[in-house]
């Protein structure tokens, strides 16, 4: 259990979410994608506090998880938004505005 | 414990008593759904947070055990971040568009998001830096996507998008650079990166840079800008007007917190930074020139003058980081000065095309007036306050021996006056055809007031700005 094997999942985790951003058109799994980025963070942020002996850095994974979670509810709110209007939820779909 | 809490708290009233009155804000808008009650208390807690600001000024101990800093630099910050929030109510006051959908929590908001506007310049721990940073984009999302229609939503969801993905994308690299350095707080960094640089050449460059990512995406920096105009467009005016400036200076004052942290790795830093620096204001400025809608002109725009401000960075002297402050003040007032005709004009022709300003100085001279101002302060036309900080911004990129930046920037001042220029020709030399006279608010009268005040007075009388600039000491 060395710490080359956690950062090899936090990597392969930040990859699939910029992969995800990047290929994904559905808001919805655009925000799932941000989310795997963040936990990939909050995954680096607990080894490295482990490897440390430093119990700051654990607490900052908190805050992300905390942080995670309004970034759902806003994000959620806004394609709620989109989808009521717009009657989509796919951010290539919404083109009212461009120029 | 509760000693240092009480300490930290003394140097932290404005903020908190800002808090605080967003709290009841909100509260109060439960009870009064379109009533006077929550602007007024927004102005009284404005007042109040204004005043424990004169009051608390500058302290030389570390707060919350160091998490944040209040020292002159982040005085001169926070009084920015105020300043754009006081504009900012008065331009929502002059604007029906928001009137209309207009709620409490709307004000409460705004006022969240100074506070997150003054933590981002006082931020002294990676943590705090990224909190601060979220704290500021969230309340900016809601605030694009509040009004109930289809374009706000696209453009709040188009914004969320590019902006969750650069803030993750910074907190990862801050978990890599805490893994190479075992240092959160912003002077252990200081100390701990040098080694870790000889130890780790190409990882702590990496790091560093997704870090960047963030900050890029909120100065709307070239390549992380594509977000601006669809955002700006999309949004009401007045949130426009703050989101050009408030997140903007906060941003700048945390990236030069953050480059002074860095000092060491400059050198790999420089060639980025001045090679986006000459983009930035290019594109900016050469996609403005085709732009018929004023708030995405006002948008681009906006990039270019990122892109000037980047310079003082680029010089990457005490000398630049002061012309860059002192053009960031220039840009408060000049910026929300055009926004605020921007706000006069679409307000009562209900039309976003550059078309309706055709004739505007038979239809409102004194309107008209204001605007030339502005919009020649932005160009940076002499007797004026814009001219002053681009004269201090060009000549630091050149004492630095940055003479291609300085060129750049030169030819790039000129281009910028062509669709600048273009504006005043259609308020002066076009006729206003079947248009109506045109009748701001007062609320409108005030704040054009004061900023068109300040981009004159300034102009003239520089030295009273200059002498603000003292406390900035901190070098690249």
């Amino acid at each position: 259990m060395t710490l080359r094997w956690f950062l090899l999942v936090s990597h392969a985790l930040f990859c699939l979410g910029v992969f995800g951003m990047l290929t994904r058109r559905n808001a919805i799994a655009m925000l799932l994608s941000i989310e795997l980025l963040l936990n990939a963070a909050g995954l680096n942020f607990v080894c490295f506090s482990r490897i440390f002996s430093n119990a700051q850095a654990q607490t900052i994974a908190f805050f992300v998880i905390a942080l995670a979670a309004c970034e759902a509810v806003v994000g959620l709110a806004i394609i709620l938004s989109l989808s009521r209007h717009a009657k989509t939820v796919f951010a290539d779909e919404a083109k009212l505005l461009s120029g | 414990m509760s000693g240092v809490l009480l300490d930290s708290l003394a140097a932290w009233w404005p903020e908190v008593i800002l808090s605080a009155g967003a709290l009841v804000v909100l509260l109060t808008a439960v009870w009064s759904k379109r009533g006077q009650i929550p602007l007024i208390l927004s102005w009284v807690t404005l007042g109040a947070s204004a005043w424990a600001l004169t009051q608390t000024g500058v302290s030389s101990n570390a707060p919350f055990f160091g998490l944040i800093v209040c020292d002159g630099f982040s005085l001169l910050f926070r009084w920015i971040a105020l300043g754009s929030i006081a504009i900012t109510l008065l331009m929502i006051m002059a604007s029906q568009e928001v009137r209309a959908s207009m709620r409490g929590e709307y004000l409460a908001i705004l006022l969240l998001m100074g506070v997150g506007l003054m933590l981002m310049v006082e931020a002294n721990h990676l943590l705090m830096a990224y909190l601060s940073i979220e704290f500021v984009s969230l309340s900016g999302y809601l605030l694009v996507g509040f009004p109930d229609n289809a374009r706000a939503a696209e453009g709040a969801l188009k914004y969320f998008l590019f902006g969750a993905l650069a803030s993750a994308v910074m907190l990862f690299g801050m978990s890599l650079l805490y893994g190479m350095t075992d240092a959160l707080l912003f002077p252990e960094l200081l100390q701990k990166i040098q080694p870790a640089a000889a130890a780790f050449p190409q990882g702590v460059l990496l790091a560093v840079i997704l870090l960047l990512v963030g900050l890029a995406f909120k100065i709307s920096m070239v390549p992380f800008h594509l977000w601006t105009p669809d955002a700006y467009e999309a949004a009401p005016m007045p949130v426009a007007a703050l989101l050009s400036v408030a997140p903007k200076a906060a941003a700048f004052g945390l990236l030069i917190r953050f480059l002074s942290t860095l000092a060491p790795l400059w050198q790999d830093l420089y060639p980025i930074f001045s090679s986006l620096t000459i983009l930035t204001m290019t594109l900016g400025n050469l996609v403005a020139l085709a732009q018929t809608n004023i708030k995405r002109l006002l948008a681009y725009s906006t990039i270019a003058q990122a892109g000037y401000l980047l310079i003082g960075i680029t010089a990457g002297t005490p000398i630049g980081v002061q012309a860059l402050v002192l053009y960031l003040i220039a840009y408060l007032f000049m910026n929300f000065g055009a926004f605020a005709c921007a706000v006069a004009v679409v307000e009562q022709t209900g039309s976003e095309s550059l078309d309706a300003f055709r004739g505007l100085s038979t239809r409102a001279p004194v309107l008209a007036f204001a605007c030339v101002l502005f919009l020649l302060s932005l160009a940076g036309i002499p007797p004026l306050f814009g001219f002053m900080g681009k004269f201090f911004l060009f000549g630091a990129a050149l004492q630095a021996g940055q003479t291609l930046v300085a060129v750049a920037a030169v030819i790039n001042s000129a281009i910028a006056l062509y669709y600048y220029v273009n504006i005043m020709r259609l308020m002066f030399l076009q006729s206003a055809g079947e248009a109506q006279a045109l009748q701001p608010v007062p609320a409108l009268h005030l704040a054009l007031g004061v900023c068109a005040l300040a981009t004159l007075f300034f102009g003239l009388f520089p030295s009273s700005v200059l002498s603000w600039l003292g406390p900035i000491r901190l070098v690249l």
